[in-house]
């Protein structure tokens, strides 16, 4: 899987989780502009483990904010 | 209220729990995508055999600390330290080394129980040579189970001596070492406050606060299972796997729910969910969020307690007419009202704060405790949450604020409002508010819902003493932090702390 199609899963997974009808970009905030709690994105990240088979510690959200760092965040495991 | 004849202390209460549930399955708990069954007599049996450890350990009657994530391991554990006549000390899962180690002496802890989750931090933490640190799945037990293991001591704390330590959540300032007795943690557990039937409880409160602990044995008091929620991040799966019919939650949890549940069907059954009753305490619930619940035929209950008011509190049903109140004081519960703040009196009422009888008797008088809550009762007895003094803000001219007054006005008059938390700087009330975004929102859609905040606060002043107005006003762009309770730490939050934010 290149990273490009990685980026495009991890998204596709983002909209699903989240039920949004917004058009996501790297960019897209996902507490200012999406309007998700901590809660939410809690929850998120064990929906994007399901998808990819790999495990998200939580306290790695830290510096997470836009999806484009949710993007960094899922390919660094997986490359790890 | 504690029924006549209830057990009155943890010991009894493990007693008649094991009988009242023998030949059952008590807990539910999930090994990635398995669901995996506890019988109450396998349950029962490993809360023996631990405590039989703890024993061997030279553990009967000293305190035990015990940090780690919602598991049938640590219930087993923790139940095993009430039988071993040693007494519980909850200990906050996310503690840093450097914490562990000072509560570790501050209420003289002889072990500390962890799991693989804080088996790190807590073998890095610098405590007393003697502490004893055990792995709370009995992989450090070997020599113990070699030896001729005695009966767990039957000689447990009477029902007046101390029996559980936990440490307040506070907000805003150092956490206080609250003393449960052995009759007041068993009233909070065999109490029928929650008469709504229900079969299995989802846990998903941290098992370190006192609420997330006797929600659990209440629902096996009650007759009902636990399912439990170790990590959030598998709340869904949580939800469609083990099927539990009732959440004990914090209100952002139910945002989300109301949200995914759009199409959800009947108690979410088209997401594979069997939800039909949720607890939930903590803060303010937006009535939104309500109406879409109760379209989905699940029924909300408003839960408020003081964590060391033990487990007796309200548990009230949040109707569309009366959203906000936290209804009536249920049977075995007293409440008196002394200059708008509540006082609380039942058997689960803690005995006061551990080596501090000058903070004990700020607060605690002929049983009554006080609360720190504001409230108000209308002409029918119903009773609401109006602030809370130990938030008080005193102001340079004397006047005293309450900030949740203030941010509950302005929630109510504004939708844009997602979360706001009021605060002074100097002697200006400031209100820092993260605003509800919807999906697709451009800049100037965003400036349209600043400006909407704005107006709400300009109503706000117009309407409020010049003391109460709100003078500075910032946007955030994430969401506060908040503690494994869901309450905003409003200590993040003072002058000079703040990273996100952009002026009014």
């Amino acid at each position: 899987m290149t990273v490009q199609e990685a980026k495009k899963e991890i998204m596709h997974v983002i909209k699903d989780s989240t039920e949004t009808e917004l058009e996501i970009t790297e960019e897209t905030n996902m507490f200012s502009d999406m309007g998700l709690s901590s809660v939410e994105v809690m929850v998120m990240l064990g929906e994007l483990e399901d998808a990819f088979g790999i495990d998200i510690p939580a306290a790695r959200l830290r510096r997470v904010r836009t999806v484009g760092d949710m993007c960094e965040l899922v390919i660094q495991i997986l490359t790890e | 209220m504690a029924e006549k004849n209830n057990p009155d202390t943890m010991g009894r209460v493990l007693e008649l729990l094991e009988q009242r549930l023998a030949g059952r399955r008590v807990i539910r708990y999930m090994a990635g995508t398995e669901v995996m069954e506890v019988s109450a007599e396998e349950f029962f049996d490993r809360i023996r055999k631990r405590a039989c450890v703890l024993t061997a350990r030279g553990l009967g009657g000293k305190h035990i600390g015990i940090m780690g994530r919602n598991s049938c391991e640590w219930l087993v554990n923790f139940c095993a330290i009430f039988r071993a006549g040693a007494v519980g000390v909850l200990l906050d899962r996310e503690l840093d080394p450097e914490v562990i180690a000072e509560l570790a002496v501050r209420v003289n802890l002889a072990a500390i129980l962890y799991d693989h989750s804080t088996e790190e931090r807590v073998l890095q933490a610098d405590v007393p040579r003697m502490l004893q640190k055990i792995a709370m799945d009995g992989s450090g037990d070997g020599e113990y189970l070699r030896r001729d293991l005695p009966a767990a001591l039957e000689c447990e704390p009477g029902p007046e001596e101390m029996a559980c330590i936990f440490f307040t959540s506070g907000t805003t300032v150092k956490s206080k070492a609250v003393m449960m007795s052995a009759r007041a943690m068993a009233a909070s557990v065999c109490t029928n406050v929650n008469s709504r039937h229900f079969e299995a409880l989802l846990a998903v409160m941290p098992f370190h606060h006192l609420a997330g602990f006797v929600t659990v044995m209440n629902a096996l008091y009650l007759g009902a299972e636990v399912c439990i929620a170790e990590d959030l991040k598998y709340f869904y799966r949580y939800l469609t796997y083990m099927k539990p019919d009732y959440a004990f939650l914090v209100p952002s949890m139910l945002q989300m729910l109301a949200r995914k549940l759009k199409n959800g069907g009947l108690y979410g059954s088209r997401l594979g969910w069997n939800l039909k009753l949720i607890d939930c305490g903590g803060a303010v619930f937006c009535a939104e969020f309500l109406q879409m619940l109760l379209d989905h035929g699940i029924t909300i209950m408003q839960g408020y307690g003081a964590s060391e008011a033990g487990g007796i509190g309200f548990f009230w049903e949040m109707t569309p007419d009366r959203p906000d109140t936290i209804g009536k004081p249920p049977a075995g519960l007293e409440v008196k009202i002394i200059d708008g703040e509540m006082f609380l009196r039942s058997e689960s009422v803690m005995m006061g704060y551990y080596d501090d009888p000058e903070e004990t008797a700020k607060v605690l008088h002929d049983g009554w405790y006080a609360t720190g809550d504001l409230c108000r009762e209308d002409e029918e007895g119903y009773l609401y949450l109006t602030g809370r003094r130990k938030n008080l803000i005193i102001l340079s001219n004397g006047e005293n604020v309450s900030p949740e007054e203030i941010e509950t006005k302005l929630k109510l008059c504004c939708e844009d409002i997602e979360e706001i938390m009021v605060g002074v700087e100097g002697s200006l009330i400031t209100a820092h508010v993260f605003p509800h975004v919807p999906p697709g929102s451009s800049e100037s859609g965003m400036e349209r819902i600043r400006n909407e905040v704005r107006r709400a606060v300009e109503q706000y002043n117009d309407q409020s003493p010049v003391y109460k107005q709100v003078r500075k006003l910032y946007f955030l762009d994430k969401p506060f932090t908040k503690n494994t309770a869901g309450k905003i730490i409003r200590k993040s939050y003072d002058r000079g702390n703040i990273d996100d934010r952009s002026g009014s």
